[in-house]
């Protein structure tokens, strides 16, 4: 079995490691499900060396220790400024999601499901409760195909 | 309420089938046309050069020719990139290096030459039969090659050919599964080469050979391993086979890694193939190379056995470790985790 490769965007991982951020149970919820598949091997976890640079060996030790880095090199820059994008960000992202080939990205931001790619994203309004949380449900994921 | 995640359904108007390919917004890489082209030329050159000389065999062209399919999966890659394959070429020279030195550190050990014991297992497994007379016995004509002695022979050489593309191509496409697949290939080197030294083994063909050794355990036997693949005009390779057989180490018989590189290349493959009766037909591939070692009369039996039984310990220890990893991993996002939402309630 090929693990699927998910790419984690910035938003997505300053929800996980930041419990006053509005999306932070949505996020937590679902990262435990990829945690879980991380586990069994089913997926590998992502998140752009930009992203992964700005927390401190504790928290990429602990909360993101599954994620690993896929750096960003002058050629993704490069190829992310000709991009008409939100953010460059989101620019960097969408040439990751190409030139490295992930098989979906895992987002708070709605501006990703305008392409045809495997979107794995919160719904903002989501109800949960973590804390009580006994066994995750499977996630749904809107593909793009 | 148990609820988790969520998915979003396409942004209102904007049906799944109006989604943008990704390719409308992120241009193609350069690079990957320049890479792509260069890989069909040197197929082209690799494909004319097979058919004018031969096979390449000797290990500076076939560095040479290594190199250059490493080289060119690399154009255009990040700098990072390419000081991690400057890492892992130094890496996989020390491992043959350390392999190449195991035969000098064989000879002086000099620990006792194993002739009878791997028979006397033999004889036991086959109730009492040779297998390697048995086998040249029943197969083995002297002045007709069959077309199972080109099979035997073909499978037999593939032993210089199969792991070294299997690691060029892993190497170009996943730096990560590189990184699985030399960590298990040189787990088995290194156990090999221990045994190599512990464990001196004659092979069948010395142990029969009356003319140059003095053992005479088994019955004479031929040693027509190049015949079949000469016979299918790869006269050049075979004669630097032979040349090359001066320099090994000829006892080092026990295990077989012949029989263990032809189980090792298809058993890494093997999640990746989906159909099973593909996965069947790749798994018969180590039992020809066993059969056809034992009709040569290059190994006994039970060096192969060893072989692939050294092999299902690598990837066993492997994968262990690497699902070890894994659990780890995820354990101390979890305890992170719980602390994190634990504060929050």
């Amino acid at each position: 079995m090929k693990a699927r490769s998910i790419l984690l965007d910035g938003g997505f991982v300053a929800a996980i490691t930041d419990d006053t951020n509005p999306l932070h149970d949505p996020v937590i919820a679902m990262y435990a499900t990829l945690i879980d598949q991380y586990q069994q091997g089913g997926v590998r976890l992502f998140a752009p060396s930009t992203v992964l640079m700005s927390y401190d060996r504790f928290v990429r030790r602990g909360a993101l220790a599954p994620i690993e880095t896929t750096w960003v090199a002058r050629q993704h820059r490069n190829a992310a400024a000709a991009i008409d994008a939100p953010s460059s960000d989101i620019a960097l992202a969408l040439v990751l999601m190409r030139r490295e080939r992930f098989s979906a990205i895992a987002t708070t931001l709605a501006f990703y499901d305008e392409f045809d790619i495997e979107v794995i994203r919160p719904l903002p309004d989501t109800e949960i409760d973590v804390s009580s949380r006994t066994e995750p449900m499977p996630a749904r994921q809107s593909t793009g195909e | 309420m148990e609820r988790t995640e969520t998915l979003v359904d396409p942004p209102a108007g904007n049906g799944i089938g109006h989604r943008r390919p990704l390719s409308d917004a992120v241009s193609i890489d350069p690079w990957f046309v320049v890479r792509t082209s260069l890989f069909a030329t040197y197929a082209v050159a690799y494909l004319w050069w097979f058919i004018n000389k031969g096979l390449i065999i000797d290990r500076i062209s076939v560095g040479i020719s290594v190199a250059v399919f490493i080289l060119i999966g690399h154009l255009g890659r990040p700098v990072r990139r390419w000081a991690w394959l400057v890492f892992d070429c130094a890496c996989y020279c020390v491992m043959w290096l350390c392999y190449e030195q195991s035969r000098g550190w064989a000879d002086r050990a000099g620990f006792d030459l194993q002739v009878e014991a791997p028979r006397n297992i033999d004889r036991f497994l086959f109730l009492g039969t040779d297998p390697n007379i048995w086998m040249q016995r029943h197969f083995y004509d002297a002045n007709t090659i069959h077309w199972y002695d080109n099979i035997a022979s073909a499978t037999y050489f593939t032993h210089f050919i199969f792991p070294v593309i299997a690691i060029a191509v892993v190497w170009v496409t996943s730096h990560r599964e590189w990184g699985r697949f030399i960590k298990r290939f040189a787990s088995l080197l290194f156990v090999s080469c221990i045994m190599f030294v512990l464990l001196p083994t004659a092979p069948p063909w010395m142990a029969a050979d009356r003319k140059n050794y003095n053992f005479q355990i088994i019955e004479p036997l031929a040693r027509h391993t190049g015949r079949g693949f000469r016979d299918l005009g790869m006269k050049g390779f075979v004669n630097q086979w032979q040349s090359a057989l001066d320099w090994g180490n000829a006892v080092a018989a026990m295990p077989s890694l012949h029989s263990a590189f032809a189980l090792f290349v298809p058993a890494f493959f093997l999640p990746r193939i989906p159909w099973k009766w593909l996965k069947g037909v790749v798994l018969c591939f180590p039992v020809v190379m066993l059969t056809s070692l034992v009709y040569f009369g290059e190994h006994w039996v039970i060096d192969g056995l060893v072989g692939w039984a050294l092999v299902g310990l690598s990837f066993l220890f492997w994968g262990w470790f690497e699902k070890r990893q894994l659990r780890i991993r995820a354990e101390r996002a979890r305890n992170a985790l719980r602390l994190s939402t634990a504060a929050i309630s």
